[in-house]
């Protein structure tokens, strides 16, 4: 039971240091505040992720075909029919998928944005079952609806571009433009698979947009007739292993028919998605403690002070017989007290940190507009840390004191903080004879080594702060070192553009456009990469470009057009294990129009690696890769350099006017993955860069107010010897700039740590098709440095307050006792 | 008491009174106290605890302003001089000793003396911080941290303090306050001779609530409940050797 007395003497204290008291309750604030409020944005985007994956209907599955390689829609219904386990599949439907560009009518002309048009059947789909697949509202389109040209497209998509209900829509297909008309916009669990296997940037740019229409509409307006590319099915129950799956898949290809299964629950999305939840909550694990660590330090640092300079006050009560308990009791108390204060200004940061980075995921991830409850399992967690960490912070200081001998509690000099100094270690006496520079730079090296428990605590908190930082700026500066590094791949070339099929370089029509200052030709499949054993290896992009004109930049030398070697990148060869000069099959599928696909395996040595970012990319010679797929002298991938002051959006339509092709990227549009990647990136650093700074800030000035408390008498003595304002100011400004030249060094090399121990790994393995490199942009590190040392600096201006306000007569007493 | 100004008057005080507030007490620390102090004496200011004897030394310390009256040290006005007038005051014309020595604890004995030194601008400030710590008699600690030294060197080092600075005015409050009583004898020598050497240029001001230090002084000047009610010369000082308390 708390008596009336601890109250007033509660009240009393609190008052006394309010300053102190503001400060250290908005740090544990704030690091009660970011744990609660990061936790949750990550909470409600993993919560929001796994509802829309309960709805994904995980279980099911699809078959789909190799790129390049449509199959005929009537043969695969009949070979369906076919299927002995067919029983087992409650639904069934056929679909294709195509890579289109929209096009819009904007007065900037022509916008072009890359997306998927998904046609489907939907016959054998029921009502129900297409409820199953999660649409927020709407249908999918049925057979009744044909005649009915409609296109069904994501809402945040339609919304981006202003599309409304009934809006005509132009689709531009390879080879026609269509005009189709839009009628109403539901939300489709679907759209997911716009993040197809080869691509694993994380995108959720609006401008991959989604449609789905009938079947029979895509088809025709593809000039796919009849051809259908994938084949999507749910199952009756629910199924623990995928047999149905894997059964379907050796059954279709035993018919002739080659084609991958996913189980939608191990599509690369779904693994993509279920590793961010895990690398997210990881992360935001990382950030939570390391600010809650900082809130610490600043609770322990004043509650530590404050005991320090009531142990007189303690000894008076120990000699009058107060127990042990008691003093533990109220120190404790007092904690909590600013705990408590703490937290309610925890819980009023934090839900605006929420929101805010709700905000940031909801701007960069397509996920249906669900609710955002209070997730008061994280704030029950915030409040009970927020706590222990007030608990942690008074229990020892408090217990130390409640332990003292009366008689030494009592002759402790107050002004001396607890902290003579003597006995100086070789170190520190080496570190004050380096740093003294002048008289007052030795008083505040000296300074430093008085408390050095305070001195570590104080560092570590300044440290920690920056390192925090260093390593969400640094890993933001990989990412556009990637981005760069991707660009520079490409070397000055504007546009790429992609074939349906291998086209002779003699029937490319627009090669004398006078536009074009350059083309290098290519030939670029995906392939497999197989040893000797037959492993479940990933798709590889093979690529073959022209060595002629420009050699292609890989590690050792150039891309030779007589190399009877292949060039990978060193991160893949170490994946799969492979040395240099070993032999790797390549399995590699090659379409004709005429012929249809075939399947080509070739044997070649790995005789370099590249280090292009993209780790997927297998190089070899040109003349080699044309000679392996039967096409001497065609090509299906060009790289275009334009001659200047062309406009580059009706030289995309031009080339979009010709039939073979089938997409035409931008330099821009190449790194697009990986801006959106940085914009989210950088919405969510920006939140984390503002709380470290801030407590970073608290933390330094706390650590200033107790110093400059403790040193009053020294101060006045100086200025009773004459010093002015100004040398006393001096002192201080090097004692902080001391301390922070040891936090921001230490804190440059922990960021730097958890970038490359933490960070780095986890985007890695989230980014898998890229190399990704650690690079800690020198300007950022100096920036943050340079800030933390501004902000120590003028932390210590507020003594030149207390110096004029300092009554001398009281400041050079000594407490008497 | 009326203060008669001639022309060796070092201090002159005209109806100073100090008065503060405790909580919602009104303290009146000093009442119209008026004296004048020449240069070269060795004065002290007796006076039980409570009596304004601090008081009044922080006044003309410079440390302190009153409440009314007029202070007047070594010719400068020191009631209507601002905050850095009364810092430059006190850095080149005060030296002060307090009772509990207030050395700086991150500065050896050596550095401390040497500081006030620098606080002048003067050259060479480490040597001649030597040599004021060689006439004290510690040249043998110089290198000690003031945790290390014992109250009697502590105060040793002040004393050096204030002589570094080679001023025309000492003013100790208690100097012997904290210490024993061989100690304190030695620190009184120091204080006398201090006087003395300077061909009694250098005037001091010893502050105590002992009566038998008084016995040592040119002249005793009493003060009690903030009121000065005695101002007498002492025709025959004697010295700290033979005082006994």
């Amino acid at each position: 039971m708390v008596n009336r007395l601890l109250w007033t003497r509660i009240t009393r204290d609190l008052r006394k240091r309010w300053i102190q008291v503001c400060i250290v309750t908005i740090i544990l604030g704030i690091g009660t505040g970011a744990f609660w409020g990061l936790f949750s944005g990550v909470q409600w985007r993993i919560d929001s992720v796994n509802q829309f994956m309960d709805e994904y209907s995980l279980d099911d599955g699809i078959i789909t075909f190799p790129q390049e390689y449509e199959v005929n829609y009537s043969d695969i219904i009949d070979t369906m029919a076919r299927f002995p386990r067919l029983n087992e599949i409650k639904a069934w439907d056929v679909r294709l998928k195509c890579s289109i560009a929209y096009e819009f009518n904007s007065s900037d002309g022509l916008l072009v944005i890359r997306g998927y048009m998904y046609g489907l059947q939907a016959k054998s789909f029921s009502v129900s079952e297409v409820d199953r697949l999660a649409l927020d509202e709407g249908r999918f389109l049925t057979v009744n609806d044909i005649n009915k040209s409609r296109i069904l497209l994501e809402s945040t998509f339609c919304q981006a571009y202003s599309l409304q209900h009934l809006d005509n829509l132009n689709i531009r297909f390879p080879s026609l433009i269509q005009k189709v008309k839009l009628k109403g916009t539901v939300i489709s669990p679907e759209w997911v698979i716009l993040f197809d296997p080869e691509s694993t940037a994380f995108s959720a740019s609006v401008q991959f947009g989604i449609g789905y229409t009938l079947l029979q509409d895509l088809q025709a307006w593809s000039g796919l007739e009849d051809s259908i590319n994938e084949i999507v099915f749910c199952v009756k129950q629910s199924m623990k292993d995928d047999s149905i799956g894997q059964s379907l898949k050796q059954f279709l290809e035993e018919e002739g028919y080659p084609c991958g299964y996913q189980r939608r629950k191990e599509t690369p999305l779904i693994k993509t998605l279920e590793q961010q939840n895990k690398d997210d909550i990881d992360l935001m694990t990382v950030i939570a403690l390391l600010i809650i660590f900082i809130a610490l330090f600043a609770l322990w640092i004043s509650i530590n002070r404050m005991i320090t300079q009531q142990r007189c006050d303690i000894g008076i009560e120990l000699s009058l017989g107060t127990n042990e308990r008691s003093i533990l009791f109220y120190y404790i108390f007092y904690g909590l007290i600013i705990a408590s204060l703490g937290i309610i200004i925890g819980v009023i940061i934090g839900n605006f940190i929420g929101e805010a980075t709700i905000e940031l995921y909801m701007a960069y991830m397509l996920i249906p507009n669900l609710k955002k409850p209070i997730l008061w399992d994280r704030l029950l967690q915030a409040i009970i840390l927020g706590f222990l960490c007030s608990f942690l912070a008074s229990f020892w200081p408090a217990r130390k004191g409640a332990k003292m001998i009366p008689i030494d509690a009592l002759r402790q000099d107050p002004a001396l903080g607890g902290s003579s100094y003597k006995n100086p270690k070789i170190f520190e006496k080496i570190l004050t004879k380096i740093v003294s520079f002048s008289l007052s730079s030795r008083i505040a090296a000296r300074n430093i080594f008085r408390n050095r428990k305070r001195t570590i605590a104080t560092i570590l908190g300044i440290s920690l702060s920056l390192a925090l930082v260093i390593a969400y700026l640094g890993a933001f500066d990989s990412f556009i070192f990637l981005k760069d590094s991707y660009r520079e791949d490409l070397g000055e070339w504007d546009i790429r553009v992609t074939f349906n099929v291998p086209v002779n370089n003699t029937l490319v029509p627009f090669v004398n456009d006078t536009r074009i200052a350059e083309i290098n030709y290519g030939l670029a499949y995906f392939a497999e990469i197989q040893r000797k054993d037959d492993n479940n290896n990933q798709l590889i992009e093979l690529k073959g470009y022209s060595g002629n004109l420009i050699p292609q930049k890989i590690v050792n030398g150039t891309l030779k057009q007589n190399m009877t070697s292949i060039a990978m990148s060193k991160k893949l060869a170490n994946e799969l294990g492979i040395e240099l000069g070993e032999k790797v099959t390549l399995k590699h599928f090659s379409f004709d129009a005429a012929i249809g696909t075939t399947i080509i395996q070739t044997s070649l040595e790995v005789g370099f690696w590249h280090n292009r970012v993209s780790k997927l990319e297998v190089l070899v010679p040109w003349k080699k890769i044309q000679s392996m797929f039967n096409l001497t002298g065609s090509a299906n991938q060009l790289l275009i350099r334009l001659t200047s002051d062309v406009n580059l959006s009706k030289f995309r339509e031009y080339l979009y006017s010709f039939s073979f092709v089938r997409n035409v990227e931008l330099r821009e549009d190449l790194t697009r993955d990986l801006e959106d990647v940085l914009e989210m990136f950088q919405g969510l650093m920006q939140i984390i860069e503002s709380l470290t700074l801030s407590l970073c800030f608290g933390l330094i000035l706390l650590t200033a107010m107790i110093n400059n408390s403790e040193r009053e008498r020294e101060h006045g003595t100086m200025m009773t010897l004459g010093a002015s304002d100004m040398s006393i100011l001096r002192i201080s400004v090097w004692e902080a700039f001391f301390l922070s030249i040891i936090g921001i060094l230490l804190g440059n090399f922990l960021g730097w740590l958890v970038l490359e121990l933490m960070l780095m790994p986890a985007f890695q393995a989230a980014y898998t098709i890229y190399v990704i490199k650690t690079k800690i942009q020198l300007s950022t590190i100096l920036l943050f440095s340079v800030l933390t040392l501004i902000i120590a600096i003028t932390s210590q201006l507020g003594i030149l307050r207390t110096l004029r306000k300092m009554e001398l007569s009281e400041a050079t007493k000594v407490r008497d006792f | 008491m009326s203060g008669i100004i001639d022309d060796h008057s070092v201090i002159n005080l005209e109806g100073i009174s100090k008065n503060y507030k405790v909580g919602d007490i009104d303290v009146n620390a000093l009442i119209d106290v008026t004296f004048t102090i020449n240069q070269g004496e060795l004065i002290v200011i007796l006076g039980p605890s409570g009596s304004g004897k601090t008081t009044l030394l922080n006044m003309i310390g410079a440390i302190d302003i009153p409440s009314k009256g007029h202070v007047e040290v070594l010719g400068y006005n020191l009631t209507k001089a601002n905050r850095h007038a009364l810092a430059a005051f006190r850095r080149q014309h005060i030296g002060f000793i307090f009772q509990f020595f207030n050395l700086l604890p991150t500065l050896t004995a050596l550095e401390n003396v040497e500081y006030a030194i620098l606080l002048q601008k003067k050259k060479n400030a480490q040597e001649k911080a030597r040599e004021v710590i060689k006439e004290v008699g510690l040249d043998e600690r110089v290198n000690h941290f003031p945790s290390e030294l014992s109250g009697g060197e502590q105060q040793r080092v002040a004393i050096a303090r204030a002589l570094a600075k080679q001023t025309d005015l000492i003013l100790a409050d208690e100097p012997t306050g904290e210490l024993d009583y061989e100690t304190g004898i030695q620190i009184l020598k120091l204080l006398v001779s201090a006087a003395i050497n300077e061909n009694k240029k250098r005037t001091i001001l010893i502050v105590t609530h002992n009566a038998d230090i008084a016995k040592i002084a040119d002249r005793v000047i009493r003060l009690r409940s903030g009121k000065v009610i005695s101002d007498i010369k002492n025709p025959s000082p004697i010295d700290p050797e033979e005082l006994r308390w």
